[in-house]
């Protein structure tokens, strides 16, 4: 970008002028140039990361929203999938028709509609969750499973078979390209082919992966986790070869739709299709560049552990497995805290409750209080969002933060479990302090504790007096009527002073009215100010 | 369905917004305000006077928008983002109740009318006008403007070119600009 080159020093040619006379126009430029001035900084670097840290926030809610769109239709149709216990009458008639539409679909491989895709995507995630739910009721450990499945559709088996090898030497036609797009494209055919061929391929399980396949497995690690990553891989890179950035919401729900098979269903054929897949991947991705690689894993690593997460209610032999691989998986990865995860989930004694507490968005929140409603047992969030506490299971587990929604769910020591976190909407407001509630302690705002002087004989007698003693005025006063306000202090001997005129009438009257009280009668003694009125 | 992808970078700021208004696909508007970083991260700056802060200002105002942004009217996005940006900066600096400084100068965006003159040379009394304002300029006004419109040299060469100190420079041209427009507007009113 020619603004960046401008930020980082490279100010001169025609491009550094353009920029500044546009920005003679246009304030916002103007602002941005003179605060990049203003601070010495490699902002050029904290821009890249910026934009970097808001790719990954959108690309992360992204992959929240189609994820939640994903479980929304998956918790549809497992309902749909309990009503039939016997799943695997469906699945067999799913297959018939799987393999009935077989030709058609190769026959037109070059285009094909995106109802034609979901249609595909749908048929896989039923029978995923159908079988998942098999699995349940029957709690049949899995090789067995693989052995009844085997037996019930050896026919298919044939079929299937055939289908594999014709897949097998279509592909190894394939390699041959050069071309890295024509490559990339096709796989991607594949891979919507292999889509509805998974409904298919369910009773491959035996057939065991050819050695050529095998050093791919081992290049690319025989893990269910990273069988359901590869496969996604694949997606991603192919999406990564189309286009820029950025992936189709489409695409992504199709890979949730996908993720269910490899999670739930038995490992051989998905192992047998890793082979395949990798390989396709390897291909596809040497004509990437390394870094984009590198991030896309790291992005899927995201999504499978999660998937493990929040999905796998794995058999025992099943999470074993995935477990020790992944573990070595994270020492090839080197990075601290997957490791961690990992070692976390395997090494720790049953009974106890490990996970990770984030917010709405992913991002890990450290400092959460988790309490094991009822007892005293609780734990605080380290600086990554993980947890481990003793809890046994159903248990329930209070999440607290400030400022975040409390949560309480059931404790599972079988997996490690992730918490979620709301952003709690009810804010405080700001306090405002202001300054009307402050008392002011001056003279006269104490005035009303003050006690008020009074005659000595009484207001009534004092008025009396007054009356009597009243001269009348002989000058230009004279005629005048009206009162004569004054206000004095009272001494300690019970004299008036400091008599002041407060409301004047006339000269003559005003001194008169100031003579009566000078030499009128003592006052009771007190503090306040004393108001007298007198009329004249 | 991975056509809209393609052109997510062809998209104007406007149908990218629209895109996400009609779509809540955050990553429609991550692009947008991607393309925006840089000015509002140098807006920011320009305030807050700290990197780190301008940093974390730049991205909360993202994750503001990200929120609210479906429920506003915006016709041209440019300039609300620039008001909302210029808006949240002080916002923050009033929160720590610092003194906002602002330079007038930059204040003062004037109309590009002298620039159009130096593009557009078809009206010929205007632009007998204009050589003869600028041979009435203050001679490092004058040759400023020169360089700047005439040559098309950036601050940085006028700067190399004159020896003059690059904010010299820039209140040269600042200068030079107001006072040419002061006097072709009387030497046309003439």
């Amino acid at each position: 970008m020619k603004l960046l080159r401008y930020i980082q020093g490279l100010r001169k040619g025609k491009d550094a002028h353009r920029i500044e006379q546009e920005a003679m126009t246009d304030p916002f430029l103007a602002d941005a140039l003179e605060g990049f001035e203003s601070v010495e900084e490699n902002h050029a670097e904290r821009i890249e990361r910026m934009q970097r840290r808001l790719n990954h926030i959108t690309q992360k809610q992204h992959h929240i929203a189609a994820a939640k769109i994903a479980a929304k239709e998956r918790v549809l149709h497992s309902e749909i999938a309990e009503e039939n216990t016997f799943c695997a009458e469906i699945s067999a008639d799913e297959e018939k028709e799987a393999t009935k539409a077989k030709p058609h679909v190769s026959g037109k491989k070059k285009r094909r509609s995106p109802a034609v895709w979901m249609v595909a995507a749908m048929l896989l995630l039923f029978l995923a969750t159908g079988s998942y739910f098999w699995l349940l009721k029957e709690e049949t450990p899995v090789p067995q499973l693989a052995l009844q499945t085997e037996k019930a559709h050896d026919a298919t088996k044939e079929i299937a078979a055939e289908e594999k090898a014709e897949f097998l030497q279509e592909f190894t036609e394939r390699n041959e390209l050069t071309d890295s797009r024509t490559l990339a494209q096709d796989a991607q055919r594949e891979t919507e082919r292999r889509a509805e061929q998974q409904a298919v391929s369910v009773p491959t399980l035996s057939i065991p992966p050819p050695p050529a396949i095998e050093s791919e497995i081992a290049l690319a690690d025989a893990d269910k986790s990273i069988l359901a990553e590869a496969t996604y891989d694949t997606i991603l890179d192919f999406d990564k070869l189309k286009s820029d950035d950025s992936i189709s919401p489409d695409l992504l729900a199709f890979k949730d739709f996908n993720k269910p098979q490899p999670t739930d269903s038995i490992p051989v054929i998905n192992i047998d299709e890793l082979g395949i897949r990798s390989n396709t991947n390897r291909h596809a991705l040497s004509q990437t560049e390394a870094n984009k690689k590198e991030e896309s894993v790291a992005d899927y690593n995201v999504l499978s552990q999660s998937q493990i997460q929040t999905q796998g209610k794995i058999s025992g032999k099943l999470s074993d497995q995935n477990q020790s691989s992944s573990y070595k998986r994270s020492k090839k990865q080197q990075s601290p805290v997957e490791d961690r995860a990992y070692s976390s989930s395997s090494f720790l004694p049953s009974g106890t409750v490990n996970g990770r507490v984030t917010d709405q968005y992913g991002e890990p929140l450290p400092g959460v209080t988790i309490v094991v409603k009822g007892t005293e047992t609780a734990t605080v969030t380290d600086i990554e969002g993980y947890f481990a506490l003793n809890a046994k299971n159903a248990e329930k587990l209070v999440a607290k933060y400030i400022g975040f929604d409390s949560i309480e769910l059931p404790a599972d020591t079988t997996k490690p479990m992730t918490i979620a976190m709301n952003e709690s909407t009810a804010m405080l407001d700001e306090v405002v302090i202001n300054a009307y509630g402050v008392s002011r302690t001056d003279d006269y705002s104490v005035n009303e504790e003050r006690t008020i002087p009074k005659p000595e004989i009484g207001y009534s007698a004092y008025r009396k007096y007054i009356n009597d003693n009243l001269q009348k005025l002989t000058d230009e006063c004279a005629d005048v009527a009206g009162k004569v306000k004054l206000t004095f202090y009272v001494n300690s001997s019970g004299r008036p002073y400091n008599i002041q005129v407060k409301r004047s009438l006339c000269q003559s009257a005003d001194q008169e009215a100031v003579r009566l009280v000078k030499d009128g009668g003592d006052w009771t003694i007190g503090d306040g100010e004393v108001e007298y009125t007198i009329k004249f | 369905m991975q056509v809209h992808k393609i052109d997510i970078a062809k998209l104007t700021d406007e149908e990218l917004l629209l895109q996400y208004c009609n779509t809540g696909d955050s990553e429609h508007f991550g692009a947008l305000y991607n393309r925006y970083i840089p000015l509002v991260y140098g807006l920011c700056l320009k305030y807050l006077q700290d990197a780190d802060k301008a940093e974390d200002a730049t991205m909360q105002l993202f994750e503001n928008l990200l929120k609210k942004i479906r429920s506003y009217e915006i016709k041209v996005f440019r300039t609300w983002l620039y008001s909302v940006a210029k808006n949240h900066c002080f916002q923050i600096l009033r929160k720590k109740e610092r003194e906002i400084t602002l330079n007038p100068e930059i204040l003062i965006m004037e109309s590009d009318s002298i620039m159009h003159l130096f593009n557009e040379d078809n009206n010929s009394e205007r632009l007998a006008a204009l050589t003869n304002c600028i041979d009435k300029l203050p001679e490092p006004q004058r040759i400023s403007i020169m360089k700047f419109f005439m040559e098309e040299l950036s601050y940085a060469e006028i700067v190399d070119a004159t020896g003059y100190q690059l904010k010299s420079v820039k209140s040269y041209i600042q200068n030079g600009k107001r006072n040419l427009k002061i006097c072709i507007e009387k030497s046309t009113v003439e």
